[in-house]
């Protein structure tokens, strides 16, 4: 085989790579774009849609929700992340996976979970005796239910992204500060709080743009009481009126898509103004001793994690095992049917737990199979149109999971032409969505993986006369497959419990646990959806467990759970 | 037969050249050492050697077969070339011996053959029974053993070392300089070998490039290269050096000529072709100054640092002739005088630069 055919060879498989990324990144983007433009089924134009009262209603709905949950999310995120990461308070690690598991359990679990803390048939209220009478409302069904739920829900985020910060703060820093003769209150407002503004911006900016896109919380708090934002204004209008209002839903979805692109570019303003390369020395961040005080800061952290995750997971349990909804919980009366129920008699979660199953692992696996070339292309060739996919495979993940959706619609509503192989009202059309989505959670990892990976381990297989594919194969694959196991894993959990895409695109027969779930709590089936939920939570914990033993092997940062 | 041949190589990255019209002729068998100051190009030589770099003008050519030219580029895993990278760039997910029968499983060699050439290279390198190790449990000088072994494996006849002592411990740099030089000896394989270290590229080249800017600005063999520095460059990077403004007053003679330095006439040596010229340079090592008592043809001048070197004394003085130059010169111990002490020395021999 001669040099030049070989090299052939390695440009074909680029642009076969090129051709099926570009499919997944670029074209729900456009379609969507092309629909807001120029509408095809039925629905007036864009303008129509834009002047009615409702839009503009959910749209301040979402603003407000969005800023009030953000907020909440921040301060809660902030004084954990600065008592985890600063101080020496005892038990890191614990409080550490406590405080994030939140953000790994679905949002319609999380709502599920939190509605069983209060309203009329909450089990700890009324093993207290304090639940209010039967009948009257729910208080979590408004728009400060959502701002708590929001909150509660993202604080990890704002926490993980400035944890991730103090811990790159050098100890150098903080020290040079002290011996100057500066107070450690003082170093934390002169030195730390300034060199944390861009972690700090980061995770607002990150919350914000998950607080617009969020469906979980809203559609199972807000379609109760008749509190309407864009995601489930969205959602409703289709779920009601079905394809028809098609192009009417592509232009709120680009009103979305909108806000958070706002977000995004405000975040990366904010960030290039204030760009503090971090140059230390020390790999230690600092650490305060407490002193007196570390009771009274522990006392304050054990019980955020209480509050937050404890608590509902609490309330969520003990209705799971309420034999029917409303009745005191007692030793006596407690049972498992509502798990016999789900498990094993009711059809559509059964076939629930095998598509999502299916759907998440084949999504991962096809993933990895598309990233592991593809990063390998875009960490070692580079150039323009790779930096450009590369950006584009960011978007159907950044752009609320509604938004995507809509685009699948908009794509696979019709028989693909030439083929004429029809998605919709498949499940087909579900995975496609989930492989736009999800591309970069793998994509990602991988390509920071070859980044990291000096070029000098394939140049030595080179020089041993090793051909393009079997160095691919003996040695760049076998140093990259950790991170993208990490990335796969990811992928898994994060689909395995997916609602947002999948109530939009699900049909009969083709129902993923997010959807059933959902359709439970909506249908009123309070213990059956607390016993689903319950074991999703299940199956997502001992995922995590699993993962972080694996991760002690894997490269830093690749298990965003761990240090 | 691989002798390695660049003709008017030239390299950039889009910026000024990295690699600037090099032309380099290594013999069959010869051990030569590229020697420049960071940034000189010299790993971008070895780069394009190898193939993982594209030439940008020029040829290259090893064992008379043409590798790297216009519209022409011979990938790496196809120029049977030995690297020994800076890194070592073991692989770490393979054991010892898996690293070290890469090569021969890339050319589908039979189990039983690899494993006896596995053991073989080992053992020559001095790891014997290390085969089941991780690169991760060795030393560094261990490393740098493993990546030889698998080097050696090939059989390669041409092999590149980048800086391959540059992250040793100095007391392990003497052993591994010992076993390249014995590897070169027992194989006769032509080498090139990349360093910063002038007292690496000494001891182990037959002759030594030195590179400044992209440039091959003098090749030679170490002791020509310190005792008749092409210019100035060469003059002040290998070795100490008192470089001084002198006129050139005779032609060559014999090797030598007569020439000014300092105000005083002695007589240098000189490259063949010199002819009297002003502001021509000399070079004059240590041992070239020497104490002298004063007397109408010394130089007088005052010392300005002294060094203690175990035994000796690093001595720099400022002549009166000329203040700003500096005298480097060596005392034997005990030397009492201090700086900012008179002394007259005299100049016993030189060289002067042809190109300064």
């Amino acid at each position: 085989m001669g040099a030049a055919q070989g090299r052939g060879r390695e440009d074909w498989l680029l642009a076969a790579l090129v051709a099926v990324t570009a499919v997944l990144a670029v074209a729900p983007v456009l379609r969507l774009l092309l629909e807001s433009a120029f509408p095809s089924a039925g629905g007036g134009p864009a303008v129509a849609v834009l002047s009615q009262p409702a839009t503009w209603n959910a749209a301040r709905r979402t603003l407000e929700t969005t800023l009030g949950g953000t907020l909440l999310a921040a301060a809660i995120g902030c004084v954990m992340a600065l008592l985890a990461a600063l101080t020496d308070v005892r038990a890191r690690p614990l409080l550490v996976f406590g405080f994030v598991l939140p953000l790994m359990i679905p949002p319609q679990v999380t709502a599920i979970a939190w509605l069983q803390v209060f309203g009329p048939a909450s089990p700890l209220l009324k093993m207290l005796d304090l639940a209010p009478p039967l009948g009257s409302r729910n208080p979590l069904y408004s728009g400060e239910g959502i701002v708590l739920l929001l909150g509660v829900h993202y604080a990890p985020l704002v926490f993980l992204t400035l944890r991730a910060g103090l811990r790159r703060l050098p100890r150098d820093f903080v020290e040079a500060a002290l011996a100057t003769g500066a107070s450690p209150l003082r170093v934390v407002a002169t030195i730390i709080v300034p060199i944390m503004m861009p972690s700090l911006v980061a995770g607002v900016m990150l919350t914000m743009v998950s607080c617009v896109g969020n469906f979980g919380i809203p559609a199972l708090l807000g379609i109760p009481g008749g509190y309407t934002v864009l995601t489930t204004l969205i959602y409703q209008r289709l779920a009601g009126l079905g394809p028809r209002v098609l192009s009417d839903v592509a232009t709120l979805s680009v009103l979305i898509g909108l806000i958070v692109l706002v977000g995004i570019w405000l975040q990366a303003r904010l960030l290039a103004r204030a760009d503090y390369r971090i140059a230390g020395t020390s790999a230690d961040p600092p650490r305060f001793e407490l002193g007196r005080w570390r009771t009274a800061a522990e006392a304050l952290a054990w019980g955020l994690v209480l509050f937050t995750f404890v608590l509902p997971m609490l309330a969520m349990a003990l209705t799971s095992l309420v034999p029917a909804y409303g009745v005191k919980l007692t030793a006596a009366n407690a049972t498992l049917e509502n798990y016999r129920f789900v498990i094993f008699d009711h059809g559509p979660t059964q076939r629930a737990f095998v598509n999502s199953f299916l759907l998440s692992a084949g999504a991962a696996l096809a993933l990895v199979a598309l990233s592991l070339p593809l990063g390998w292309f875009m960490a070692r060739r580079g150039g323009s149109l790779l930096g450009a996919l590369a950006f584009a495979a960011e978007l159907p993940y950044a752009l609320p999971g509604v938004v995507l959706a809509i685009a699948c619609i908009l794509l696979f509503l019709k028989p693909l032409p030439l083929i004429g192989l029809g998605l919709y009202n498949t499940v087909w059309i579900i995975l496609v969505a989930y492989l736009m989505r999800f591309l970069i959670l793998v994509l990602r990892p991988v390509v920071g993986a070859y980044q990291q990976l000096d070029r000098s381990y394939e140049e030595a297989a080179q020089m041993a006369g090793a051909r393009f594919a079997f160095r691919q194969r003996t040695i760049a694959l076998p140093m990259v497959a950790p991170a993208a196991a990490a990335g796969a894993l990811i992928v898994f959990l994060t689909a395995f419990n997916e609602l947002t895409v999948s109530a939009l695109l699900w049909s009969s027969g083709a129902e993923t646990l997010g959807v059933a779930v959902f359709s439970l709590e909506q249908g009123g089936d309070s213990t059956y959806a607390a016993a689903l939920a319950g074991l999703s939570v299940v199956v997502t914990i001992a995922i995590m467990a699993a993962t972080s033993l694996a991760g002690r092997r894997m490269p830093k940062g690749v298990v965003p759970w761990r240090d | 037969m691989a002798g390695l041949k660049l003709d008017r190589a030239t390299k950039d990255f889009g910026g000024p050249p990295v690699v600037d019209g090099v032309t380099l002729d290594v013999a069959d068998g010869e051990f030569i050492a590229v020697l420049g100051p960071s940034g000189c190009g010299k790993t971008t030589i070895l780069r394009l050697v190898a193939g993982f770099e594209r030439l940008g003008g020029g040829t290259i050519s090893i064992g008379g077969r043409a590798m790297s030219g216009p519209g022409l580029h011979v990938p790496p895993e196809d120029r049977r070339v030995g690297v020994v990278f800076q890194s070592y760039a073991l692989w770490p997910h393979m054991d010892v011996a898996g690293n070290v029968a890469y090569p021969l499983r890339v050319a589908g060699v039979a189990d039983g053959e690899m494993r006896r050439r596995v053991d073989q290279a080992l053992e020559t390198v001095g790891l014997s029974g290390l085969g089941a190790r991780r690169p991760a449990d060795l030393s560094g000088g261990q490393r740098q053993r493993v990546a030889l072994a698998r080097c050696l494996v090939m059989e390669p006849s041409l092999v590149l070392l980048d800086e391959p002592l540059a992250n040793l411990d100095t007391h392990l740099r003497g052993a591994m300089q010992r076993e390249f030089d014995e590897y070169h000896r027992r194989t006769g394989t032509t080498m090139l070998y990349i360093t910063h270290d002038q007292a690496e590229a000494m001891a182990l080249a037959d002759r030594v490039a030195v590179m400044s800017q992209g440039r091959l600005v003098q090749l030679a063999p170490p002791s020509r290269l310190y005792r008749e520095p092409a210019t100035r460059m060469v003059a002040e990077f290998i070795g100490q050096a008192s470089v001084l403004d002198c006129d050139v007053l005779s032609a060559t003679e014999a090797g030598r000529a007569r020439a000014r330095v300092l105000g005083i006439d002695c007589v240098l040596r000189a490259a063949p072709g010199e002819a009297p010229r002003r502001a021509a340079a000399a070079c004059l090592r240590p041992d070239d100054i020497g104490f002298a008592p004063a007397a109408p043809g010394a130089g007088h001048a005052t010392l300005r640092r002294v060094t203690y070197r175990g035994g000796s004394f690093a001595l720099e003085a400022a002549p009166d002739a000329a203040p700003a130059a500096t005298l480097r010169l060596v005392a034997p111990e005990p030397f009492a005088l201090e700086p900012g002490a008179r002394v007259s020395l005299e100049l016993r021999d030189g060289w002067i630069i042809p190109g300064g």
